[in-house]
């Protein structure tokens, strides 16, 4: 039997998107992966992003949005089943696996990918991301945290600032 | 570093725990934390308003010190079973003395087989790395053994 003529997306291959980042890097993605994006979501909805036209993401660079494609493609056959409910076991701790070695990079990368994660609207990677901030201070003081992150060493008015904020919020640091 | 909006998102997704901890490590993030009420103050026991006094003998509690003027909002009939953050469990509810708001407990639930003769106690919890309510936790006393082996945690909610 022949395959239908007419090209609704719904047959056959799962409909392809294209993204292009800021550096004019073109990457071709499943509509459902790419519409983990809140932003994106609308456009793709329209029919935007098919055939020849890309669309352009002018905010985040080529190999940011590899990153971001890596876990939205990861992502989207659980987000596919409604924040997958029926999901085994298995498949959960595969994705908790997969979540955190995505997050374990450099700081420049998380940087970047908390920006892309905001201008793109990723939900799960937002909260993803935020959870790896939590991680980075867990268990260290005030001053560790500051050189984690590269502020400069505080002046004295900042640092009776800071003795004024442990003692005011001391269960925090418990 | 990272644009206030952005940080506000991440800040909003961290647990009070970790969000007090960041408020403390430079003066724009304390700014930024502050300025869009990230941190539920109102949960925090960061101010005194007024202190209770429950004297063994008496049954019930007395306002010991209040540094304003104030009007007493607290029901003197109830005895305080215990206290968390400024609210106070009474026999029967949970009562915000700052703003007279009154919750009553539902029925606790029917104790296990075999702990029908023992009494209970009740306490509020709260803890903000695991979450922003306060809890009621009803606990048997089991007689003449170190150990309480049936804890109920049975009224869970917002005040």
């Amino acid at each position: 039997m022949a395959a239908p003529e007419s090209g609704d997306g719904n047959n056959g291959a799962a409909r392809m998107v294209t993204l292009i980042s800021s550096d004019n890097t073109r990457f071709e993605v499943e509509a459902a992966a790419a519409s983990l994006s809140q932003t994106l979501q609308l456009t793709i909805l329209d029919g935007g992003g098919g055939g020849g036209d890309g669309i352009p993401l002018p905010n985040v660079d080529s190999a940011t949005l590899s990153k971001v494609l890596e876990y939205c493609i990861k992502h989207a056959p659980a987000a596919a089943n409604g924040g997958a409910p029926n999901a085994t076991a298995v498949d959960r701790a595969e994705l908790e696996r997969f979540d955190n070695e995505f997050v374990n990079i450099d700081q420049s990368v998380l940087y970047s990918l908390i920006m892309a994660a905001h201008n793109l609207e990723i939900e799960g990677l937002q909260s993803l991301v935020a959870k790896k901030v939590a991680d980075m201070i867990k268990g260290k003081s005030p001053m560790e945290i500051r050189r984690t992150l590269g502020f400069p060493d505080p002046t004295p008015e900042e640092q009776a600032e800071m003795n004024a904020h442990m003692l005011e919020y001391g269960w925090a640091y418990e | 570093m990272l644009p206030d909006d952005v940080l506000a998102e991440v800040f909003d997704r961290l647990a009070p725990c970790s969000l007090a901890i960041f408020r403390g490590i430079c003066k724009a993030w304390r700014t930024l934390v502050d300025g869009r009420r990230l941190l539920h103050k109102d949960l925090l026991p960061l101010s005194m308003a007024r202190i209770f006094i429950n004297y063994n003998e008496r049954p019930y509690v007395q306002l010991l010190f209040c540094p304003c003027p104030c009007t007493e909002l607290f029901p003197p009939w109830r005895s305080v079973v215990d206290h968390c953050n400024g609210l106070l469990l009474l026999v029967g509810g949970v009562l915000n003395p700052a703003t007279g708001q009154w919750v009553p407990l539902p029925e606790p639930p029917l104790p296990c087989k075999g702990m029908e003769r023992f009494t209970h106690n009740m306490y509020l919890v709260f803890h903000p790395f695991v979450s922003s309510d306060i809890e009621v936790f009803l606990i048997r006393r089991v007689p003449d053994r170190g150990d309480y082996d049936d804890i109920i945690k049975y009224g869970t909610d917002r005040w």
